[in-house]
């Protein structure tokens, strides 16, 4: 049977976060054994694990990653830090379509290879529209072509996020710096966090992310970049494996154009804040009231 | 330019959208930090200086490159500046300098070369300057892509948004924009996705043709392919500029 049912009994069976009770009675079964989906079928919610629970799943994982791909990799857990607030911007006259972001994400994020996934879709869009529906993500020829823009989208980090309200098993969430998370092993695949998303930001592994041992990116976190179990729906991070350590999204060190701008929204020097008091951003879908972090903006 | 000649009609179309709802809750998110004092961040966030800055590439014993250095030759020969120059044009520029395009508004060598030492830069207040220096010139004419470029809005970066947790490079103007002919070029995308679900347009019917014409690309320049070759530091092996 597949992963996907046994996630749906047992998990989808009116879990709630405060529904516990039969997972905490069988805490020491919580040790790190070679049974792997036994374990995987007793985690705890990430925010209800102790930090030795966590230790355990992590090295589980880790485990888990190098019998069913052959890589050594290192999931760590990062947590957001203090007085901390991301926002992006990206500067719709600079980019050019190039799919350099789309395809860097592909990479650092450990997406499937068959299907070329990647968090964020770069539509080829008419000048004069900004209806995001109305834009073309499978254009292959070179950029930019006169008459067109381009606008990459990728998970707009909302502060009123409809997805997340959503979630039967609440498997989805903010965190307190602004990003909105799945823990993939609570995550049952009902996809309604999916159809939830006014951007079109989420996406659901239909089969087992294929990607080889040499291919893998190595630092891997559990809330974000770590390989996804089959059946789960996934999501933008704002690569917080990266950027809650200080380093920048790897998007945005792949822009050839300079497009995009990145940081932490509470301080004031920050290249982020200057494009916010100095351009006139907009978000998409505004009228939607979702309050994306994610603003776009164009020169002049 | 093509992002220039529509924006206008963009912010004509989005007008300055911030419903009060929007700027209100933008204003609470910025309150928090406002009055901390300001640290002075431990890393540095430093501008690359690009090769072709230092000198030309010469053809090596070994089948590599050398970067020979303007004052290797400069230091000796006396060479006039050309005076002619405007758009598009092809200066018969001689030595190892061959072949070397011209397309930058309707500028002049001597706007940007000192013709007393025309290895040497000279600014619009007439002060002679080496190549490496190349900034300071750009930034006297193009004042709005400065400012940006000094908020991180213009240029990208590569490293650390958080300068107390390591350091950020900058990329130099002339890492993008070849100071004869500083338009951006075309690239060629990355592939597409290839999963079920990408949104198809109601208008996709029209592209078809793009697609079948331009396997090749039809590109005008490729500027940024030769700098992709000097400069390893740019990290685009992937970027195939069309011819
Ligand atoms: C290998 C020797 C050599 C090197 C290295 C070299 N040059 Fe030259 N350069 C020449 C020669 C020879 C000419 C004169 C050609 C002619 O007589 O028209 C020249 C001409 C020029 C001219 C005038 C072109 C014109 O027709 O107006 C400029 C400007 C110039 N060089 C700039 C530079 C700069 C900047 C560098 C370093 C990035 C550099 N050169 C490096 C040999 C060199
Ligand atoms: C906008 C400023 C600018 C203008 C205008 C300009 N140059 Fe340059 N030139 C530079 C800079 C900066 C360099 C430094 C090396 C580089 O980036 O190629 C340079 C380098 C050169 C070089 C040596 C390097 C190479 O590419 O071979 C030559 C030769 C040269 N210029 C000739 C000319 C001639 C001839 C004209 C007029 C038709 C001209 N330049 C106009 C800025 C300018
Ligand atoms: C003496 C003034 C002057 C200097 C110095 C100068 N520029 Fe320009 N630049 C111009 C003018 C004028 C134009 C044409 C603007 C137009 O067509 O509207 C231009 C156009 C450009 C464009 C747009 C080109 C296009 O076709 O889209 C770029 C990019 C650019 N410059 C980059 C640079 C860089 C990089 C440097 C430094 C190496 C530089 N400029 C130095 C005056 C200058
Ligand atoms: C990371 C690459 C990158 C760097 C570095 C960069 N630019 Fe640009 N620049 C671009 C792109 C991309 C565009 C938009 C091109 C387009 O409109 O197609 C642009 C546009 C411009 C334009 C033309 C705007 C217009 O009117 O169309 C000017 C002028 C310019 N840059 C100057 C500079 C100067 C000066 C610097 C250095 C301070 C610089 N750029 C650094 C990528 C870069």
């Amino acid at each position: 049977m597949s992963a996907l049912n046994r996630r749906r009994l047992l998990k989808g069976a009116g879990a709630t976060l405060g529904a516990l009770a039969f997972a905490k009675a069988i805490e020491p079964v919580f040790e790190f054994t070679s049974n792997l989906s036994g374990d995987e079928f007793l985690q705890k919610h990430y925010r209800e694990l102790s930090p030795d629970d966590l230790r355990t799943v992590l090295a589980r994982l880790e485990a888990e990653t190098k019998e069913k791909y052959g890589a050594d990799v290192t999931i760590r857990d990062i947590r957001p830090q203090d007085g901390v607030q991301f926002g992006y911007a990206l500067n719709l006259s600079t980019c050019i379509g190039c799919r350099r972001c789309a395809e860097a994400c592909h990479v650092e994020n450990n997406h499937d290879r068959k299907t070329h996934q990647s968090y964020i879709r770069v539509f080829e869009m008419q000048q004069g529209s900004f209806d995001m529906e109305q834009g073309d993500a499978t254009y292959d020829h070179p950029v930019p072509q006169p008459g067109r823009y381009y606008m990459p989208v990728q998970c707009q980090q909302c502060d009123n996020p409809p997805c997340t309200k959503v979630c039967p098993v609440e498997a989805t969430w903010k965190e307190k710096d602004g990003i909105v998370v799945v823990d993939y092993n609570w995550c049952i695949g009902c996809r309604y966090c999916e159809a939830a998303c006014p951007y079109h930001a989420r996406r659901f592994n239909w089969e087992a992310p294929e990607i080889s041992a040499e291919e893998i990116n190595p630092n891997q976190s559990y809330l974000s970049n770590r390989i996804r179990p089959q059946g789960v729906v996934e999501k933008c991070t704002f690569c917080l494996h990266r950027t809650r350590t200080g380093a920048l999204p790897a998007c945005l060190e792949a822009c050839p154009t300079g497009a995009r701008v990145f940081g932490n929204l509470l301080d004031p020097d920050s290249e982020i804040r200057w494009v916010l008091e100095n351009k006139r951003v907009f978000v998409l879908k505004e009228e939607l009231g979702a309050r994306p972090r994610f603003f776009y903006f164009f020169d002049v | 330019m093509h992002a220039l000649a529509f924006s206008l009609t963009a912010l004509a179309l989005v007008g300055c959208p911030q419903s009060e709802d929007h700027g209100a809750w933008r204003a609470e998110l910025f309150t928090e930090r406002e009055n901390e004092p300001r640290i002075e961040p431990t890393f540095d966030e430093t501008i690359r200086t690009p090769d072709r800055l230092r000198g030309i590439a010469a053809p090596a014993p070994d089948g590599g490159v050398v970067r020979v250095a303007c004052f290797t030759c400069h230091g000796i020969l006396q060479v006039e500046l050309s005076t002619r120059a405007p758009t598009p044009l092809q200066p018969d520029v001689l030595g190892p300098h061959v072949g070397l395009l011209f397309d930058h508004g309707t500028l002049d060598c001597a706007h940007c070369h000192d013709p007393a030492d025309p290895s040497h830069l000279r600014t619009a207040d007439a002060r002679s300057l080496p190549t490496t220096e190349a900034l300071e010139l750009c930034s006297q004419c193009h004042g709005l892509q400065w400012t940006d470029f000094q908020h991180g809005a213009h240029g990208g970066m590569r490293g650390h948004w958080d300068l107390n947790a390591g350091p950020r490079e900058r990329n130099h103007c002339v890492d993008c924009h070849d100071p004869h002919r500083p338009a951006f070029g075309q690239y060629r995308p990355m592939p597409p996705p290839r999963d079920r679900f990408v949104p198809t347009p109601p208008h996709r019917a029209n592209h078809g043709a793009d697609h079948a014409s331009d396997a090749h690309g039809e590109g005008p320049h490729d500027v940024q392919g030769e700098e992709a070759q000097d400069d390893e530091a740019h990290d685009d092996e992937a970027q195939e500029e069309t011819p």
